[in-house]
């Protein structure tokens, strides 16, 4: 296993870094409340609002069918929206960052 | 043997006879522990998508779900929903850092910062008790499974149980023994497109009969099948946690992450497989839902029970043909996950426990991939024995154990392990052994094993009330690892730990020095 290289260690002071290490860690406490609250919102109404999901919604199938599709459709979203911002932000810093250590990025 | 079905013997056979063709085109390319643990980084994001979705899908998770959704309802959907949502979690919190910190191993990322041999030991545990659950739970699928689908006229069964257990034994360390990684991924990719495919297929044809509207389908599902069972909601809640965190602590899913280049092809990985497996979750439960309306539980427990909905819908809507496809990819897909998880189990055993702790980190290539290869057969031959000795006993609990030990024993420690910097060799094993204790200590005593198994209550007596109340230990189970992890690592500061963790947040974040 390679040591990470101690020649790096002044990127620890980087405001470049840490702003990385701000960013990513926002956006990943952001999503995985985000995730924790849609899916226990859906295990709480299961636990005490049974009567909701055998209600009809649209024609003849019921909200709870709506209600799995939904929080199905909600987390590959979820994902979806962390994709998007790591292309977007997360990657351009982290070549940056690699710049500036000398490794002229992957 | 006239009522053989040809069709799914056919494809069958066509499917063994093209993954052994790929096996020996990857055996070519496996010599060096990187080819084997990891197919030497070569698998693009798309790929290992498609791979961790084969992983995840296995025989449980499609005739189960489809049964359970055909027998109970509303519950079987909600276990497909709880499968997913661990995906999220383990892209947000893990899959990254995972991919940059380590080489082979979840271990790899604990042991960074720490002292290797006790966290190899303890994290090593974990992986090993982990895949083996989760290996006897698909050894006795599959036997079960090929038991009911190959049947002459009479209804009697043509492979014996023990046949499909050695069978799948046999073929699984073909794939693995030979061509590792590469061969076990490109088995799960084929297999993933074939799942997928032929679910999509008779999701059509169930829809075909309603003339494509939904609420035609709806309005003839028995009503009682909409609305959750009621259980206790702690019953819930437990189960909730075991499935949303187990995910991200199944070392055969965490592995895949080292078969990418780099950490930015690791989170596409995610991305694809999460809309794979949602997917194939909705359609699981459509075939569910239509099977109860469409075969009925009458006819499908006369046949075999819930598991056998999926592969009766498709006897009924596409005859025998479409009846042995589905049967074979089935079986495929069984042949498939045991794979996976013997090249997790085996690299547990190689990289972690022979090189890592009995040799101190020094062993060279040959000799890794060769204990590594003993490892494979060693828990082939276990799961085979284990297969046989299990047969009889009701494995449902094994998997939500597999998951429970995995949410409990994997995840918190390797969670702790990326974000606090005050983590403790003492902390970690703490931390793995508390979860791993507590989840197959609370199953033991829990409703499942205590009152069915171990203090069976004579036949007149009322049943055994269980130690432990709840089904699944992970509420209370999860909670005790994080607390011990914190609590033992406080009362044993490790200043060199802590000034490693600045050195590592330069890899897990920005990927520098990364392997």
């Amino acid at each position: 296993m390679s040591e990470p290289h101690r020649g790096n260690l002044q990127l620890l002071d980087d405001p470049d870094f840490k702003d990385l290490v701000a960013r990513k860690n926002s956006i990943s406490i952001k999503l995985t409340i985000a995730t924790l609250i849609i899916y226990y919102g859906f295990i709480f109404l299961i636990a005490f609002k049974r009567d909701v999901f055998a209600s009809k919604a649209a024609g003849n199938v019921t909200f709870g069918v709506f209600l799995g599709i939904g929080v199905i459709i909600a987390c590959f979203l979820l994902t979806g929206i962390y994709v998007r911002w790591a292309n977007r932000n997360y990657d351009a810093m982290v070549v940056r960052l690699q710049e500036k250590a000398g490794h002229g990025g992957p | 043997m006239a009522g053989l079905n040809w069709v799914s013997v056919l494809f069958f056979f066509g499917f063994v006879g093209v993954t052994l063709v790929l096996t020996y085109w990857a055996a070519k390319k496996t010599k060096t522990a990187k080819e084997f643990y990891a197919a030497g980084r070569s698998i693009t994001g798309f790929q290992n998508g498609l791979a961790l979705a084969g992983d995840y899908m296995s025989a449980a998770s499609f005739l189960g779900i489809a049964g359970m959704v055909a027998a109970k309802g509303y519950d079987g959907l909600i276990y497909s929903v709880g499968f997913l949502v661990g995906w999220p979690i383990c892209m947000f919190l893990i899959a990254e850092p995972l991919r940059n910190l380590g080489k082979f191993t979840f271990a790899d990322v604990v042991a960074y910062r720490l002292n290797p041999r006790p966290i190899r030991t303890a994290a090593a545990s974990g992986a090993i008790v982990t895949v083996i659950i989760y290996l006897t739970a698909q050894m006795v699928g599959a036997g079960k499974l090929v038991e009911m689908l190959f049947r002459d006229q009479n209804g009697h069964a043509i492979f014996k149980y023990w046949h499909a257990v050695v069978g799948v034994g046999a073929l699984m360390m073909v794939y693995v023994l030979f061509g590792g990684m590469k061969a076990t991924t490109w088995v799960q990719i084929i297999k993933a497109v074939l799942l997928i495919g032929g679910a999509t297929v008779l999701v059509i044809m169930i829809l075909a009969k309603f003339h494509f509207n939904p609420s035609a389908l709806f309005a003839q599902v028995d009503g009682k099948l909409l609305k959750p069972l009621e259980k206790p909601p702690l019953d819930r809640i437990s189960l909730g946690l075991a499935l949303m965190f187990g995910t991200a602590g199944l070392p055969h899913i965490l592995m895949r992450f080292y078969t990418v280049p780099d950490a930015k092809e690791a989170r596409k990985s995610v991305f694809f497989a999460t809309g794979w497996i949602g997917y194939f979750y909705i359609l699981t439960f459509t075939i569910g839902f239509g099977a109860s309306v469409l075969v009925g539980m009458k006819t499908i427990g006369a046949n075999g029970g819930p598991n056998m909905a999926a592969p009766l819908l498709a006897k009924e809507l596409g005859g025998d043909a479409f009846f042995g496809f589905l049967s074979a990819v089935a079986f495929a897909t069984i042949l498939a996950v045991v794979a996976g998880l013997a090249l997790a189990g085996a690299s547990a055993l190689s990289h972690d426990l022979y090189v890592g702790v009995i040799k101190k980190g020094v062993a060279t290539e040959k000799e890794q991939v060769m204990v590594a290869r003993i490892g494979t057969i060693a828990l082939g031959v276990l799961a085979v024995l284990l297969g046989i000795r299990f047969e009889d006993k009701n494995v449902a609990y094994l998997v939500g154990l597999a998951f429970a030990v995995a949410a409990s024993a994997n995840f918190p420690a390797l969670l702790l392990s990326v974000v606090w910097k005050k983590y403790t060799t003492a902390g970690a094993v703490a931390s793995t052994v508390v979860g791993l204790v507590l989840a197959v200590g609370l199953i033991v005593l829990g409703p499942d094993v205590w009152g069915k198994v171990i203090a069976v209550a004579p036949k007149d007596a009322p049943p055994t009330a269980p130690i432990f109340p709840l089904e699944n230990p992970a509420i209370v189970s999860i909670p005790a690892a994080f607390l011990a992890g914190i609590v033992v690592s406080l009362f044993t500061p490790d200043p060199v730990a802590q000034a490693k963790f600045e050195d590592e947040k330069l890899r897990t974040y920005a990927g520098l020095g990364a392997d």
